[in-house]
This record gives C-alpha cells, structure tokens and sequence, in this order.
C-alpha cells in the first residue's frame, strides 16, 4: 500500500512556540485516519503544512510523492481540503460557488454534486451568507467531493455543528469511503467522530505526535489503574507507558499504555490495599492521554468546604 | 479557469469601481461648471482646464482612494475572512491567481482614472465652454498622477497581502509607496523618460515582492 502522506522531521514554530515538533506521519491509501489533539495541539498547522500554506521551519511533508510546497496544480487536483469554519465566499450563491469550483477541474461529477446538495436539502439560489454553519460545511463537503479527489484532507469538518448535523455530516462522509476506497485525514476534537469512521488515529500533545496507532490497539492498550492504600499512597515509579499518576486522597491513579505484567509487578511492588484495572471508551483514554496535570477547577471542592464549615457552625 | 477568477475578482471589486468613478464624474461635471451636490462649490467653467481648476487634486484624491480601497479588498479582505485557504487551494498557480487580481485591480483603476481625464479633456477641447485655450499638453499632469498612483495600488496589495502583527507595519509598503511615488514625480517633472524608468522600477520591484511574499508567507 503505497504512503499517499509523508512527513519527516516536520517543525513549525510560531514565536518561540513550537507548535508542531519533529512530526513523523505516514499515511497509506485507502486509510482513514483521524487526527486527535486538543485546541491549539498543532492539527490545523500540521494540515496547512501538508497542504503547503504554511512552511514548515524544519523537516519537509510529501503528498502523493511531491513536496507540499511545490504541489502542482495537477497533483493539487487529486486533494480535496475541508478547511476549519469552511471559508466559502460569502457573497456567492451555491450555483455561484459551484461554478466557480468547476471551473478549475478537468473531473468533475454534477451527479453526485446534486445527489448531495439534494439530500441536504440545498437550494442553487440559496446566498453562502445565509447557511447555517452545518449547510456550510454540506456545501464544501459537496464541492470537495464533487472533484472526485483521491485524497481528502478534513480540518475540523464537524466543528460548530449540532450533533443532528454532525451525524448526517459524518454518514455522508462513510459513504463517500465506502464508494471508492479513498484516503481520508481527517483531525477533530469529537472522539465519537473520530472513533466512528477512523481506521488508525493519531494523537498530538503539544505539537508532538505522541500516538499513532490503528484505534481498536490503542482503545485496547490504554487502562486505567487504581491503587488503594490504608494511609498517604507512594510515588509510583516511572516506567515505559506511565502516562500519568495522580494521588486522589488514599488511592492513586494511573495511566498506563501497553499495560502488562511488568507494570502489575510494580504496582503489587507499592503494596496497595487494592489494585483496579479498568478499560476505558477512547473518549476517557483520550482525556486521560492529553490532559496532563491539569484538571477541573476546584470549584466542588470549595463548595463541599464551604458546606463543611457551615455544617461546623450549625453544630456549635 | 482564468476567467472564473477573473470573474470573481469582478464580483467584488466592481462596486468600487463604481464608486470611485461617480466620484470622479462627480468632479469633473464640478470642473465644468455643473454643480453635483448643492454645497459643492461650482468652479472650472471661468478656469484653465487641467492647470487651475482644481481637477488634479480632487483627482488625485479619488485614485488613491480607489487604489488603496482595491488593493487592500483583494488581499486583507481573503486574509480576515480565510477564504485564501479555499482560493488557494484551488489546482492554480499561485502566480496565476495572483495575476488574475492584479490584472483585475490595476485594469479597474486604470479604466477608473481614464474615464474622467478624457471626460474633462473632451469638455475642454470643445469650443465656446471655457474662454481659454486647450491644448492636450495641458492634461500631462493628469496622466502622470494616473500612472504614479498604480504604485500606490501595488502598495496597496503588497501591504495586504504581507502578514503584519498590527496595522502600523502592515501599512509601511503604502507609507513606502508615497515616498516612491513623489520620486516618481519628481523624476517626471525634471526628466519624463527618467520618470516613466523610475515608474517601471518601481512597479517590477513591487511585483517582485508581492510574488515573494505570496510564496513566502504562511496562510494560517
């Protein structure tokens, strides 16, 4: 299966930022493959850069073979991009828009481009300005289609949209797979999204590309253990796969990829009064994986003070 | 391809065009001794055409008007709105899509500037409408200001299209073009040749780095 993406070394920084770092990607045809990260993890600069509307400051990003920054128009023809927010020139018609997508392509399938503005429910005459968010994206995803691409590379397409929109989005998006064995990027935020169409996912964390694996391997790997202790619960030591470990009152959490007998030794090791494995759905994994030391605000916790102290009082 | 962009161009950048011209018209029916709007002061029918009626200034004001309001529509405009990732994306030359705005901007500033000059020249070359002479040397003035300004509509574009943290460096190529634009002048007065050198210098420079920073830039 020969690699349709290929990145190595990939940098950018912005400022003294570095928002994407040292990026190795390779992804095969016929793959669909889900970009993960949370905002501002460097997915839209990594796409630009596949794309070649941003420069990379080290390492360098192949499509179909070619340089992204020297993408031919010919080569640029077999890529549809689904920008973020869907930038479409307001002041067009969807005819307008239309014709002035057609215009630059020797492919171009009316057929299924009408097939789809029909099950959306978009009328020709209908003003670009006057969409909803979710029409919007409805309209791209035709134009994008309609190019009849070999490869579709999709910022955010489901951001902003209602879950109703962002089913039907997604649906359309599964045929459009299954009708040609095309290749997909594809980066969200929405776990559901991505675990519904995603053959293989990646995951950034800060820039960097931490995961890169078929989603079923890292939903399965990734487990979170809890250690039970009568007093204050020990450090945990660190060890291959220690995502992170942190100490909720007498217990102490832990996140562990590749889980297995060596990370089970060292915990039995702690001596815990009790020791949980738990699987996770790739939601929790993925907030596990990328959230790091930050957590919610303490808001429940003061509250909870808050109500101690009054309760204190009433006793007194 | 070429005339879907240059369409599109034409789609957003006519209404300036349109603008720009009635304001012209506007000054020159005042040249002629017609009054547009009631405060306007009516002028020019007692007046040498071209050298003291005060067509050069108020024309010089709309065309620079025109061009920096063209210049800065074709480029800030796809900036703040992140239509060039689609326009962009487009299986075009950079090159050409940038040829397709220039050629768009710089043809409707030109036809703006050329409509009045001739209007105005028209008018005065007619017998019986004013009591002095016209001779066409006197409308060279007018075509020097028509010329200099398309640097300030290339300054314009530049000063769009480079990515600036504020407006104060954004606009430095258009701070840049003015200076450039009373050398051009001054060339044009002393040496007319040397002027029309100067211009051509100045205008491929300007496309050089209109060029270089399209490719250059990153569209984030």
């Amino acid at each position: 299966m020969p690699d349709m993406i290929v990145t190595h070394g990939l940098t950018k920084y912005y400022d003294r930022r570095r928002a994407v770092n040292s990026l190795n990607l390779r992804v095969g045809q016929g793959l669909v493959y889900g970009l993960l990260g949370r905002n501002g993890s460097g997915k839209s600069t990594l796409i630009k850069m596949l794309l070649g509307m941003v420069h990379p400051d080290c390492g360098r990003a192949e499509v179909f073979g070619e340089e992204s920054l020297k993408l031919r128009p010919a080569t640029r023809a077999r890529i549809a991009y689904l920008a973020e927010g869907h930038p479409l020139y307001a002041w067009m018609t969807v005819g307008e828009a239309v014709r002035f997508a057609r215009a630059f392509y020797h492919h171009w399938d009316g057929s299924l481009l009408e097939q789809i503005l029909d099950h959306f429910e978009l009328s020709r005459r209908a003003k670009i300005r006057r969409l909803s968010n979710g029409q919007r994206a409805q309209v791209s995803l035709a134009l994008a289609v309609a190019a009849d691409p070999e490869l579709l590379i999709l910022d955010d397409p489901t951001l902003g949209l209602d879950t109703v929109v962002r089913r039907d989005f997604l649906e359309s998006l599964i045929q459009i797979i299954q009708r040609r064995g095309r290749t997909i990027l594809f980066s969200s935020h929405i776990l559901g999204d991505v675990e519904r169409v995603a053959d293989r996912i990646g995951i950034l964390v800060d820039g960097v590309l931490r995961v890169d694996c078929p989603t079923d391997y890292f939903k399965e790997s990734i487990r979170k253990v809890v250690l039970e202790f009568e007093r204050q619960p020990p450090e945990f030591p660190a060890c291959t796969g220690l995502v992170s470990s942190r100490q909720v009152g007498c217990k102490r959490e832990l996140i562990i990829v590749g889980y297995g007998d060596e990370h089970r030794q060292l915990a039995e090791s702690l001596q815990p009064r009790a020791m949980d494995v738990i699987e996770m759905n790739l939601e929790d994994a993925f907030i596990e994986y990328t959230r790091g030391p930050r957590r919610a605000l303490p808001l429940f916790m003061g509250e909870a003070s808050d109500a101690q102290s009054v309760s204190a009082e009433r006793i007194a | 391809m070429l005339k879907a962009l240059v369409l599109k161009e034409l789609r957003e950048t006519a209404w300036i065009a349109a603008v720009g011209l009635l304001a012209h018209l506007g000054f020159v029916a005042n040249c002629t001794g017609h009054a547009v709007l009631p405060f306007w002061t009516i002028r020019g029918s007692l007046e040498i055409p071209f050298l003291d009626s005060g067509f050069l200034a108020s024309f010089c004001f709309v065309s620079v008007a025109i061009a920096v309001t063209l210049g800065l529509r074709q480029t800030a405009v796809e900036s703040g709105r992140g239509t060039w990732l689609f326009l962009l994306h487009r299986p075009v030359s950079v090159r050409r899509i940038l040829a397709a705005k220039l050629a768009v901007g710089l043809g409707l500033y030109l036809l703006c500037g050329l409509i009045p000059i001739l209007s105005y020249a028209a008018w005065a070359a007619m017998p019986g409408k004013h009591p002095s002479p016209f001779y066409w040397w006197m409308t060279a003035d007018a075509w020097m200001a028509w010329c200099v300004i398309c640097i300030v509509y290339l300054a314009a574009f530049l000063a769009g299209i480079r990515p600036a943290r504020w407006f104060g460096t954004r606009l430095l190529p258009l701070a840049g073009a003015g200076l450039l634009a009373v050398v051009s002048v001054l060339a044009f007065i002393f040496w007319p040749v040397l002027g029309i050198a100067v211009l051509l210098l100045l205008a491929a420079c300007l496309l050089g780095l209109i060029l270089f920073t399209a490719r250059t830039r990153d569209f984030s």
